[in-house]
């Protein structure tokens, strides 16, 4: 049994029910904080640790698909394991489609409910992983000038060097200069790296 | 009163007593009579600076002493336009009419004034034009066709036209007509004139115009000197003013010239005048013309001679009033001044003038300062030192019995003798004597007063010392006809009887405190008066007569004393010159008046106190002759004792509490305590003679109360009636005119005032009395009657209550219910009906027996009945109560008992009623109640179906506790007892509760009901003792919430059981919570929450607790419904209140609400308006409501939704 990296935040407010799967948690390993509602966790500040969230679907004030909602925005995206009472189906449906990872029903099985939360650690910490490379290669976009930028845009459009220059009244060479300097800034060893990294930029954005 | 500017005060004399038959030089002196017409008016001979003037300024009530136009209108005050107001002068004041009081002046300066033929004062001011009609409310108005200009001229001519010209246009206003524009006219008029031949002239700024043909045509002449400097005609000089002289000739005052235009012609102009602006013109009826120019006033006399006639300081107006006074306003701060006539003479001016003599030629000698002065009937002739005078200072001149003259000098005494001035050695030794009065005696001695060193006298060629008189200065002697001779000294009176003087012993003197006996003067009936310093004094036939000063003498010190051939007394002190006339003088002297009026000779204000020694004189030439500092001057006596008309008196206004009112000859109001204010006026400007006033309101004074300066009348509380308010006036001493000037006073009554009110009211009162006595009288009557009719009903109805008791008593024992009655106190029944044998098997005197119903009545009910006997007994009231008794057969029968009080006086004496079987209705009733009881259990399994959800999610919510706990230790027990090697992992294991985020440690410490202060975030622990411990606390959370779902599953039990639920004492508050916990669940899935609003210090009920959440479900399922309904996910509130002694609990919800029509049904059986509803929810909470004495019931809520209420009694209320 090793130990697990990442916290749990459980949001129920049945104190019995929140303790019962804290205390499960923990004896798996993981750090757990409860909450009793959802304003209570927006209130709490997040950091960039692997976490996931174990949320009761019914809750007094916010309930639990709408502070998934709230959630949505934040970066990167916080995975959700949904606990319910009722076997609520669309209620289901739609915090699946809302991109939760589980939905679980009352009274889950401890095993379910761990491997639950483990996946979703896992997925958390790929997460933040990409997100972090993604704002290396955000600060490498961000270092280019406004020439280059304009010359990275057509040569993802796909334009020949010859284009590039018709188009931006330069020359063959200047291009040539302005693109070897993208490649070397956005450290991409092709044309079709160079296409990622701008693809995954655009998106990010 | 106005400051005098005495013209002639240089004058400080002496007057003096000339005793000759006749004046003949009094023609050498060139005497002129002045004609009586010219009482006041000026004559063109005398300078106007030497006239009598008088002047006024501010300190004299003058709002301003800069006058702009000056009028007298008819009723003889003079008013003055000042650039402060508008100022009337009466005599004694200055009335100011300013903004402040008047706000119908439409501007505080004040330019020009004209009194119309009707009597109204047109004023000018720079702003406009106002009108004022004297007496009436509304004395002053603005005219509204002339505002907002300056005007410059009023004028009315004699067709009755009034013409206005202002700074813009100029207006006419016809006889009775309204003031039109005159748009063919000049601007800036300033001066209009309609002359004799009917010619209309107008002058303007910009020169003189002609009305011709209704057109005006502008006059040029060249020798009017342009203001310009060139040589353009009239038409640039401003004509100021315009003036028709008797002559018919036209004057124009230019700005920088007067010409005069005779029968059309140019005639002259006065290079006199030239450059100065002229400003008024004044004929008088001498013929004299006054112009009031830039540099002063100037007269030209009908002779044409032209002359300055005073300061040269710019005069603006001119006014001769009525008596011919001339009034001059002057601009430059320089105030108001009057002129009149001063009719005194100087005969003499060279040098101070000392004494005064005629002799019996006529002729008259003069004593000055500087000589003695002889006017013969031919010549005039000086003796002065170089004569042998031994001083030039003549102080006395007495004539000798040879018919010489004694001259007292201030160096002593000679004589004067066929021209030549005569000394002896005898003479000389008075020349160490300032010799201040003298006298020859018939004897022939000759008796000399000195100045301060007493009396000395020449008898038989010897001068001796008078050493009776002391060192006291002699002011006089007399001889009287019998030869004794009155001695006039410091220290008293004295007489010289042959040479004998003696001190005379005078109480009068006494009177007056003793005073220094200043002066004398011989009446021309040989009666003495003698002047004081404290009065008169009069000796006639032997008796002396004092008159102090209080009598009326306006002077205390008299230095001066005169009498004249008709007895009139002159009298002169430092305040002034007086007379008294002899007609007054006898009647005070004969006791028949107590006061004196003098007269005051004008111009004599300021009159020095006397120097020297004095004597008095008059001559027969009808003058006073008066000695001065700078000689003589003659006074006419005629002109002096000339009597003034007396005024006319008007009433000007009456208030009335202060309010001005409107009155017509007459004025009316009602009585009661109110101030009635009379002013009135009487324009007064003669000094010589005072002016008294007096008043009368016939039909309240009896007699005439004499006005004071104040000129009012005033009275408070008139009763109702019928008066006349008389004023008259008289001046001097003259009798009080006849014709008193009169105002009707009505004072009304007020109604309980009136006669007819004394007629009618004891009429009135009689009525009233037997009108009352009437009224009573019948409703007696009406009343025996009513009386006798309910006797007659009362005796038909004891007859057919008697027939009912019958009837009643026979209907009574034959149905089912046991009559009965009871004495009250102490209770014990008294009578029972033969049916209590069916009904309950006991016999009736078995009943009556002592303690049979304490023992047959059921345990259970025999408290409630006793209690409630004794209540009715004590409260006096009908009451039911139920109770149970054992039949004789062994049945329970349930009797009703309607008990009903019969009271005597208040008492409860008797008791009775009936006891009725009601057993089959009692069973019936329980029946009934069974199967409600069957369908409100329906109605709860119905309600658990409604949650069946929630009660689902509350089962599952401990078992998943329970599940997750149990695994939580089965995995730690495994971990503690199968792996010996545990890995070290402390990272991140722990977390110091410091650390704990806010949110967590709120949620935690709100989330542990079971388990206070638990610990809500567990840390996983390796080694083996804090595993067990988290092991051990699993298995407590399993057990507590093991506890709480068989607690559930007891709830719904007791929800479907059949049995009945006792009732017990209920916190509303926790039935409430524990209900909601039940069905929070299934509201929070459907979308709504719960709020509760719990009053703390809810006083406990009593009922089924299962029952009351039955209830509470029912409200909360409804409210849930009704929002469902209504798609309002709202909250739903729980409500509970205590309300005095009962608990109120609401569930307010924000659904479709309920109409009138609904709530009226709301909680019928079967009644829905719900789909799937049965009708039976709200029923049934109705009954178990009402069965624990409750109430049920629905309202719609402001905003939306509905909210329903049950109200319990209290478990205390509950057991009263």
């Amino acid at each position: 049994m090793s130990e697990q990296v990442g916290t749990v935040f459980i949001v129920d407010d049945d104190a019995s029910v929140s303790r019962a799967v804290a205390r499960l948690l923990a004896a798996e390993g993981f750090k757990t904080l409860t909450f009793e509602t959802a304003e209570e966790f927006l209130q709490y500040p997040m950091t960039d640790v692997p976490c996931c969230l174990v949320l009761d679907l019914q809750l007094p004030g916010l309930n639990g698909i709408e502070l998934q909602e709230q959630l949505t925005s934040r970066r990167p995206r916080i995975p959700i394991v949904f606990i319910s009472g009722h076997g609520d189906i669309p209620a289901s449906v739609q915090a699946i489609k809302a991109g939760a990872n589980d939905f679980l029903c009352k009274p889950v099985p401890a095993e379910a409910l761990l491997s639950a939360v483990r996946q979703a650690i896992l997925q958390h910490t790929e997460s933040i992983r990409q997100e972090t490379a993604i704002a290396a290669k955000r600060q490498e976009y961000e270092s280019l000038t406004v020439r280059e930028r304009q010359v990275l845009e057509l040569v993802v459009q796909g334009r020949l060097n010859k284009q590039i220059a018709g188009i931006l009244g330069i020359t063959e060479a200047t291009v040539k200069v302005h693109r070897g300097r993208v490649m070397q800034k956005l450290q991409a060893e092709s044309v079709a790296e160079l296409v990622r990294v701008h693809d995954r930029l655009r998106q990010d954005n | 009163m106005a400051s005098v500017v005495e013209s002639r005060n240089y004058f400080s004399l002496a007057v003096l007593l000339l005793t000759g038959a006749c004046l003949p030089i009094a023609d050498s002196l060139a005497v002129s009579e002045l004609e009586d017409a010219a009482r006041y008016g000026l004559r063109a001979d005398v300078p106007l600076s030497s006239q009598l003037h008088r002047e006024y300024g501010r300190r004299d009530g003058l709002p301003s002493p800069w006058i702009n136009d000056i009028v007298q209108t008819r009723d003889g005050h003079i008013w003055a336009a000042t650039d402060n107001g508008l100022a009337r002068y009466d005599g004694l004041r200055f009335q100011v009419y300013d903004r402040a009081k008047t706000p119908q002046l439409s501007h505080h300066e004040i330019r020009t004034l004209c009194e119309d033929h009707e009597g109204i004062l047109w004023i000018g001011t720079t702003r406009g034009l106002t009108r004022y009609k004297p007496g009436r409310p509304g004395a002053f108005a603005r005219v509204d066709e002339i505002a907002e200009t300056i005007v410059h001229e009023i004028y009315e001519d004699n067709l009755g036209s009034l013409w206005v010209g202002t700074q813009d246009l100029t207006y006419v206003k016809t006889q009775g007509g309204r003031f039109q524009p005159l748009t063919e006219a000049p601007r800036n008029v300033r001066a209009v004139c309609l002359d004799s031949a009917g010619t209309l002239w107008m002058g303007a700024n910009s020169g003189l115009y002609r009305r011709e043909d209704s057109r005006f045509r502008q006059i040029t002449h060249k020798s009017i000197p342009p203001e310009t400097g060139q040589e353009s005609g009239l038409h640039e000089s401003r004509v100021n003013v315009l003036f028709e002289d008797e002559g018919g000739d036209l004057w124009i005052g230019a700005n920088r010239t007067l010409l005069r235009i005779h029968d059309g012609e140019f005639l002259d102009r006065r290079p006199e005048l030239d450059p100065q602006q002229i400003y008024d013109l004044l004929q008088t009826p001498d013929g004299s013309l006054y112009i009031a120019a830039r540099f002063g006033v100037f007269r030209i006399d009908s002779q044409g001679k032209f002359e300055q006639a005073s300061d040269r300081v710019s005069a603006f107006c001119l006014l001769q009033d009525h008596d011919g006074r001339l009034w001059l306003g002057h601009g430059d701060n320089r105030g108001l001044h009057c002129f009149q006539n001063d009719y005194s003479e100087r005969i003499w001016d060279e040098s101070p003038a000392r004494c005064l003599w005629e002799d019996r030629d006529g002729s008259l000698w003069l004593g000055t300062k500087y000589g003695l002065h002889h006017f013969g009937k031919n010549h005039e002739k000086h003796i002065g030192e170089e004569d042998g005078l031994p001083d030039a200072c003549i102080q006395t001149i007495f004539p000798a019995a040879d018919g010489q003259l004694w001259i007292g000098t201030r160096r002593g005494l000679v004589k004067y003798a066929d021209g030549e001035v005569v000394t002896n050695s005898l003479l000389k030794k008075t020349l160490d004597m300032n010799i201040g009065v003298g006298l020859v005696d018939a004897r022939g001695d000759v008796w000399l007063g000195l100045d301060v060193m007493g009396g000395q006298a020449i008898r038989d060629g010897e001068l001796i010392e008078l050493d009776e008189l002391g060192h006291g200065k002699i002011h006089w002697f007399w001889e009287n006809s019998d030869g004794v001779l009155w001695i006039g000294h410091e220290a008293g009176l004295y007489q010289a009887h042959a040479r004998t003087i003696t001190k005379m012993d005078v109480p009068a003197i006494k009177i007056l405190q003793q005073p220094r006996l200043l002066c004398h003067a011989v009446a021309s009936d040989g009666s003495l008066w003698i002047g004081t310093s404290n009065g008169l004094l009069l000796h006639r036939n032997g008796q002396f007569v004092a008159i102090p000063p209080e009598a009326g003498l306006q002077a205390d010190n008299i230095e001066r004393l005169a009498t004249d051939s008709q007895g009139n007394l002159w009298f002169g002190g430092r305040d002034g010159l007086f007379f008294l006339d002899v007609k007054q003088l006898e009647d005070f002297v004969e006791g028949q008046i107590e006061t004196l009026v003098c007269g005051r000779v004008e111009g004599f204000e300021r009159f020095p106190p006397l120097s020297a020694f004095s004597q008095g004189c008059i001559a027969q030439h009808e003058a006073l002759w008066i000695l001065g500092e700078s000689g003589l001057v003659r006074l006419p006596l005629r002109q002096v004792l000339h009597k003034p008309k007396t005024p006319e008196v008007t009433i000007e206004s009456a208030l009335l509490d202060g309010r001005v009112m409107d009155f017509e000859e007459r004025c009316e109001f009602l009585s009661g305590n109110r101030r009635l204010t009379i002013q009135f006026a009487a324009p007064y400007f003669d000094s010589t003679w005072p002016i008294q006033l007096r008043f009368r309101l016939e039909g309240h004074d009896d007699r005439w109360i004499d006005a004071d300066d104040s000129r009012l009348a005033q009275y408070t509380g008139l009763k109702p009636g019928n008066y006349r308010f008389l004023v008259n006036a008289r001046s001097g001493n003259d009798a009080w005119s006849k014709s008193a000037t009169s105002m009707l006073i009505n004072v009304r009554p007020r109604w309980w005032e009136t006669r007819w009110f004394f007629v009618l009211a004891p009429a009135a009162l009689v009525l009233a009395t037997f009108g009352l006595t009437w009224q009573y009288l019948s409703q007696i009557r009406a009343h025996n009657l009513q009386l006798l009719g309910e006797i007659d009903k009362r005796l038909g109805t004891e007859r057919q209550l008697q027939k009912s008791e019958i009837s009643f008593r026979a209907l009574a024992e034959s149905t089912r219910a046991i009559p009965w009655e009871a004495d009250a106190e102490p209770f014990h029944f008294t009578f029972f009906g033969n049916q209590i044998a069916e009904i309950l098997g006991y016999s009736v005197e078995d009943c009556l027996q002592e303690g049979f119903w304490q023992t047959h009545i059921v345990p259970q009910d025999l408290t409630r009945v006793s209690k409630s006997i004794q209540q009715a007994v004590e409260l006096g009231q009908d009451y039911q109560i139920d109770c149970r008794v054992k039949a004789a057969d062994g049945r329970i029968v349930h009797l009703q008992n309607v008990v009903h009080v019969v009271k005597q006086a208040g008492q409860v004496r008797q008791l009775g009623g009936f006891m009725i079987d009601v057993s089959a209705k009692r069973a019936a009733e329980e029946s009934a109640r069974s199967s409600l009881r069957q369908l409100a259990r329906l109605d709860r399994i119905a309600g658990m179906g409604e949650v069946a959800a929630s009660i689902a999610h509350e089962v599952n919510q401990p078992l998943f506790a329970i599940v997750s706990n149990a695994e939580t230790a089965l995995r730690l027990l495994s971990r503690e007892f199968c792996s010996k090697a545990l890995p070290q992992d402390e990272n991140g294991s722990q977390r110091p509760a410091s650390e704990e985020p806010p949110g967590c440690a709120a949620g935690s410490n709100s989330a542990s009901r079971e388990k206070p202060a638990s610990p809500t975030i567990a840390i996983a622990r390796k080694s083996p003792g804090p595993n067990m411990e988290i092991v051990r606390e699993a298995l407590e959370d399993i057990v507590s919430d093991g506890n709480r779902a068989s607690q559930i599953i007891h709830h719904i039990r007791s929800q479907v059981r059949q049995e009945p639920h006792p009732p017990e004492l209920l916190d509303m508050n926790q039935v409430v919570r524990e209900c909601a916990d039940f069905a929070e669940s299934e509201l929070r899935r459907r979308g709504f929450a719960l709020r509760f609003q719990f009053a703390s210090d809810l006083p406990e009920v009593c009922g089924s607790k299962v029952e009351l959440q039955q209830v509470l479900l029912n409200l909360i399922i409804n409210a849930v419904h009704a929002c469902e309904a209504a798609e309002v996910y709202a909250e739903i509130v729980i409500v509970t209140a205590a309300e005095h002694d009962r608990v109120l609990v609401s569930v307010v919800d924000q659904g479709i609400g309920i109409d009138e029509a609904q709530s009226q049904r709301l909680f019928d059986a079967f009644y829905t308006t719900k789909p799937q509803g049965t009708g039976i929810g709200l029923a049934v909470s109705r009954t178990i409501v009402e069965s624990i004495g409750g109430r049920i019931w629905a309202s719609s809520n402001a905003e939306q939704g509905a909210t329903f209420h049950f109200s319990l009694p209290t478990a205390e209320e509950r057991n009263h």
